[in-house]
């Protein structure tokens, strides 16, 4: 009876080293995450903000992101975050630029609505964060930015995101491929049509 | 900035990237302190997500606590039953079930009578 008991209840106690041991991994699973989140986040930002030229919502934007990415693919290896990360905050700025299309289609014929776009989108440099730099130095930075931005929100969608993904963001070929659901090659085609563009735009001297 | 290109960025590549270097390290620290608090409470849906009790444990825990009972169950017979009593009954069904046994117990006035003439045959003698 003794001995029934006691290979019964051995079952309990190899459950308990499985939650034991899942518990230990979800720490883990947390850290890392907790870590490439903090390493992403600040350029997330900037990139979601050069895109929607909104602070509060670039920050909904990359919130949201972070939110999908813990959610569905925390179990993914870590290796694959950064391209998934990046695809999601693409998917959300690009599903805030349509929405903010619609809206204007429906709202665009009453006066003082949203389709005042240049007043919505109010003083372009409140997008050009303060640095250390001396007031003449920020002010060429500033500057520069601006002229960047205008000229980054002349290209088409696609080689924009090929530009900040492997400009600003550093991604590989691949891993931009990954974020932005093409080939490697369409990728290539993208970023250096949209160098191209921007060298014309900016000049050489920029 | 690309690893796998052989080809060194241009100027305008290069230029665009200091600035956004610029940009990202200057954030002020209201944005800063922002994105920490989004970052802590998508830890914290993940941390709730994984809480929650695995898939895979309702099916496994069903079949394991029916594995248990039916293990404490078999084994709680296994040492109730009394043997003896089985083997007695089996004993009893072979002899109802065997035809000849019954037929003697038909007889059995006839074997009383006939050991009652040879107990006279032996006394007479």
């Amino acid at each position: 009876m003794f001995d029934t008991l006691a290979q019964s209840l051995t079952l309990p106690i190899k459950i308990g080293a499985v939650f034991a041991h899942e518990g230990e991994t979800l720490l883990d699973q947390i850290q890392a995450l907790d870590k490439f989140l903090a390493s992403v986040e600040k350029r997330a930002f900037q990139m979601a903000r050069m895109a929607v030229r909104d602070a509060d919502e670039a920050m909904d934007i990359v919130q949201d992101a972070m939110i999908k990415l813990a959610r569905n693919y925390a179990n993914r290896p870590n290796d694959e975050w950064r391209p998934l990360f990046y695809r999601i905050l693409n998917n959300r700025i690009r599903d805030w630029q349509r929405r903010r299309v619609v809206r204007n289609k429906i709202f665009g014929w009453l006066p003082g609505s949203f389709a005042d776009d240049q007043e919505e989108r109010g003083d372009p440099y409140e997008a050009v964060p303060e640095s250390g730099h001396g007031p003449s130095e920020q002010l060429m930075l500033s500057d520069a930015m601006v002229t960047l931005q205008a000229a980054l929100r002349e290209l088409p969608a696609r080689q924009q995101q090929a530009f900040c993904l492997r400009n600003f963001e550093g991604l590989d070929v691949a891993q931009t491929a990954m974020a932005m659901s093409c080939s490697e090659g369409s990728v290539k085609t993208h970023y250096s049509r949209a160098v191209h563009s921007l060298r014309e735009t900016l000049g050489d001297t920029w | 900035m690309n690893n796998q290109s052989d080809e060194q960025p241009s100027q305008v590549e290069q230029r665009a990237r200091q600035l956004f270097d610029n940009s990202v390290a200057s954030l002020d620290a209201r944005t800063l302190s922002r994105l920490n608090r989004a970052r802590q409470g998508a830890l914290e849906v993940a941390r709730k997500d994984r809480m929650v009790m695995p898939r895979w444990l309702v099916p496994v825990g069903s079949v394991a606590a029916l594995a248990l009972i039916v293990t404490v169950s078999v084994r709680m017979i296994g040492t109730n039953v009394v043997k003896p009593e089985i083997d007695s009954r089996i004993e009893d069904m072979e002899i109802i079930a065997s035809n000849e046994e019954l037929d003697l117990l038909q007889d059995v006035d006839f074997y009383d009578s006939l050991d009652a003439v040879e107990t006279s045959d032996g006394e007479a003698s």
